[in-house]
């Protein structure tokens, strides 16, 4: 079997892995190594199912001595089983980013004898690439859990990002579906994760800050930092009954309590048939996960809060209507907002008006008063942000009352899923048609939760603690 | 009578008559053009280069030749009054397609050189020694109401993103002269852009980045990077490469979700009219 076959297996057995972001840590090329990193990330290629192709993202090995019911390298499936040699995937990485294929490797693994051998096996393939081949492009690696602290500690100093899995939103579900590896905690190697990140950045703070007038002595051999581009994890939605509050609730924490950089949604796709703890429709929710990105996106780029964007009473999330929008239409008290005087802040809270908008606004009204004419020009979304702003005193949105329901049709805007693909729309809605067509996409309310047994229910569940951890450190604050 | 003192760059046009400057698409010519119109006192209606010549009824042409001492003098007073970041902003501009590129880039150019914030417009005249006021005053560029400034902020921003998109999509093939090649197409003069990123991350491998569509390529020898004007015909490559390129192929080819095909999201993200010169997309072009 040549590489290229073995490299076809461990790539497809790698796809369903969401994060391949080649962001978050800014390195310099320097004169000699190959390559370097770009904070903002750089995509390389994209499949036609519009994913970004950004690191190689292979699996070291696709066997594993685990049987979890979401996952296509469960023991117990028939497939073909291979692994690289470090040396061999090395050089492959080194391969490909000469040409300019990728931005980097995504090294994750299927649990080969234990959790420690695969640990190891991976540390020599990023030993190999880091020393060897002096590489200083971009790494992300996937700590296996179980693993002891020593081999996860040697794995971060080596990589950019390193991601842990907590698959899915609760420990209940996951004790339930991955019976080997919910026993395991995951919390502690993600706090492990956090506390060197955090030392390391204290550590490199205290070595660059001059206390005395000597000249300084640096030490001859930089150590490499330990994961400067931060930790991440992923969660499976829609294979088990949590609502989106409860997700939202859990990444929320996850980012305040264990400093997440990102947190990842992916939609279940039924890979294994026949297994009777998974949901049996064929159905895979896109526009509920689509909606849960936009509302990591108002936490970690538009500073809302949880309990902003969603509560208990309404625990999923509108399918019709975007987050932001939805928080803006239950708080039109705040409304409209006059361009030439609302602060920064606020400005990034009204529906159409994004980042990259909001700096221009600040920019051209230091210069002229903004009117109607001037503001459509700024690269916003005028046609969503009318209804929310004035110009010089004159409300843009005329003709709608200014009430949610007014509102409310004219932010309403269907998830773009293509024309050609399963997400396609067959029938327009409201058209007359032969045929009962089923939408495609389920929306949040439709899902029958599968029932957990009893005896998973009594586990101490992560999403309680860290929710009861982001609370204390935030009342502690105040 | 008086005698009109003797002016070289006397105008041609007539007084109403709409005028048109062909140049040579470069940067330098732009500026030189500035220059031109200054010292003449003519405005220019259309800025029109090689590629996009046609003139307008009852247009008259004057072509300006590219002088070199001429662009220097107008960077010199833009760097002296403005700083750095606004001639940036002016050259990446510049470096557009869009037919109306040059004259946006030249009008604004111009109005700058007209709003003189040089030290002899200034009642102080240099005679201050402490941080200068004027120079602190808001930057020309945020005026994004301005219909020429937006203009040449667009004109930027679809460079830049021009360049993103090479960033991503350049492919390197190794040559059987041991150097690294990639053609590209892109839709505007972005080599120079381009080639102090690729210099340094690639730098220890040497490389030819050339760009079809323009005519001109990026060369780094390992130790500093150039420009070359014309066409260029590659050797071939090795037989290593092509087992690459054949594995890159059946790695991208298994990594779609079909559960998730969205063609028309990768189109966007990968516009089609890059895919010829990349890898994994040539085999799903159409013969």
């Amino acid at each position: 079997m040549n590489i290229a076959d073995k490299l076809e297996i461990l790539g497809d057995a790698a796809k369903y892995d969401v994060a391949c972001t080649s962001s978050g840590c800014d390195r310099n090329a320097e004169m000699g190594k190959l390559g370097n990193a770009v904070a903002a990330g750089c995509c390389h290629s994209f499949t036609p199912d519009g994913r970004c192709v950004s690191l190689l993202k292979v699996l070291f090995t696709n066997s594993c001595i685990y049987d979890c019911a979401y996952c296509v390298n469960r023991v117990s499936n028939e497939t073909p089983r291979v692994a690289f040699k470090p040396r061999e995937l090395a050089d492959l990485t080194i391969d490909f980013y000469r040409r300019n294929y990728i931005e980097g490797l995504f090294l994750s693994s299927g649990v080969l004898k234990n959790p420690d051998y695969t640990t190891e096996l991976m540390i020599e393939t990023l030993r190999i690439l880091r020393e060897e081949h002096q590489f200083n492009g971009y790494i992300h690696a996937k700590a296996i859990p179980g693993a002891s602290p020593e081999l996860t500690d040697r794995l971060g100093r080596l990589c950019d990002r390193i991601s842990l899995n907590l698959e899915l939103p609760s420990q209940k579900s996951l004790s339930y579906l991955a019976p080997d590896k919910g026993k395991q905690d995951l919390i502690s190697p993600m706090k492990q994760i956090r506390d060197s990140i955090r030392e390391d950045k204290d550590t490199q703070a205290l070595m660059k800050k001059q206390t005395h007038y000597i000249t300084k002595a640096t030490p001859k051999r930089k150590g490499r930092a330990f994961a400067p581009a931060g930790q991440s994890t992923q969660m499976i939605i829609g294979a088990t009954p949590e609502s989106d509050y409860e997700i939202l609730r859990l990444t929320g924490s996850l980012y305040k309590v264990l400093g997440m950089k990102r947190v990842f949604f992916s939609a279940y796709l039924p890979v294994n048939q026949g297994d009777h703890r998974l949901p049996t429709s064929q159905k895979v929710q896109l526009d509920r996960e689509h909606r849960l990105y936009q509302a990591d996106w108002l936490l970690r780029f538009y500073k809302y809060d949880v309990e902003e964007i969603i509560g208990p009473d309404a625990p999923f999330l509108d399918p019709q209507l975007d987050p932001k929008a939805n928080w803006a239409l239950n708080h039109l008290d705040l409304f409209p907002l006059e361009i030439n005087k609302a602060s920064y802040e606020s400005l990034l809270r009204v529906p159409g008006i994004g980042v990259r908008g909001a700096r221009y606004i600040m920019k051209a009204r230091k210069e002229r008063a903004l009117g109607e004419d001037e503001v459509k020009k700024l690269g916003i979304a005028f046609k969503r942000a009318r209804y929310f702003i004035t110009c010089n005193g004159t409300y843009t949105g005329k003709g709608t009352p200014f009430t949610p329901e007014g509102i409310r049709p004219h932010l309403v805007a269907p998830i773009k899923g293509g024309e050609r693909g399963s997400r396609s729309k067959k029938v327009i809605p409201g058209q007359m048609s032969l045929f009962e067509e089923e939408p495609l996409t389920v929306q949040a309310e439709s899902i029958t939760p599968p029932k957990l047994p009893a005896s998973s229910l009594a586990a101490p569940d992560w999403g309680a603690q860290l929710y009861w951890q982001a609370e204390t450190a935030k009342r502690s604050r105040s | 009578m008086t005698i009109a003192a003797y002016n070289p760059y006397q105008t041609l046009a007539k007084e109403g008559q709409p005028l048109a400057y062909l140049y040579d698409e470069s940067f330098e010519g732009i500026l030189t053009c500035v220059y031109l119109s200054l010292k003449a006192r003519e405005t220019p209606t259309s800025i029109l280069g090689p590629r996009n010549l046609q003139l307008q009824i009852g247009q008259i042409e004057r072509t300006v030749e590219t002088d070199m001492k001429a662009a220097m003098q107008v960077r010199r007073s833009i760097l002296r009054s403005y700083g750095q970041e606004v001639f940036d902003h002016l050259s990446v501009a510049a470096a557009s397609d869009n037919p109306y590129a040059p004259l946006t880039v030249f009008t604004f150019t111009k109005r700058l050189l007209g709003n003189c914030r040089e030290c002899a417009c200034c009642p102080k005249k240099g005679s201050c020694t402490s941080a200068c006021a004027q120079k602190q005053a808001p930057s020309v560029l945020n005026n994004l109401a301005d219909p020429v400034t937006h203009a040449l902020e667009s004109l930027r921003r679809q460079v830049l993103n021009e360049r993103e998109k090479m960033v991503q999509f350049i492919r390197f093939q190794h040559l059987e002269n041991g150097i690294w090649f990639a053609r590209c197409n892109p839709n505007a003069k972005v080599i120079p852009l381009l080639m102090p990123w690729f210099s340094a991350r690639f730098n220890t491998q040497q490389f030819v980045i050339f760009d079809e569509t323009h005519k001109m390529s990026g060369v780094w020898n390992g130790r500093s990077w150039g420009l070359v004007i014309g066409d260029v015909t590659p050797p071939d490559q090795t037989a290593n490469d092509l087992h690459m390129q054949d594995a890159w192929v059946r790695y991208f080819n298994s990594l779609c979700i079909s559960e998730r095909y969205n063609p028309e999201l990768q189109m966007k993200q990968m516009p089609k009219r890059l895919w010829k010169n990349i890898t994994e997309m040539q085999t799903r072009m159409p013969a």
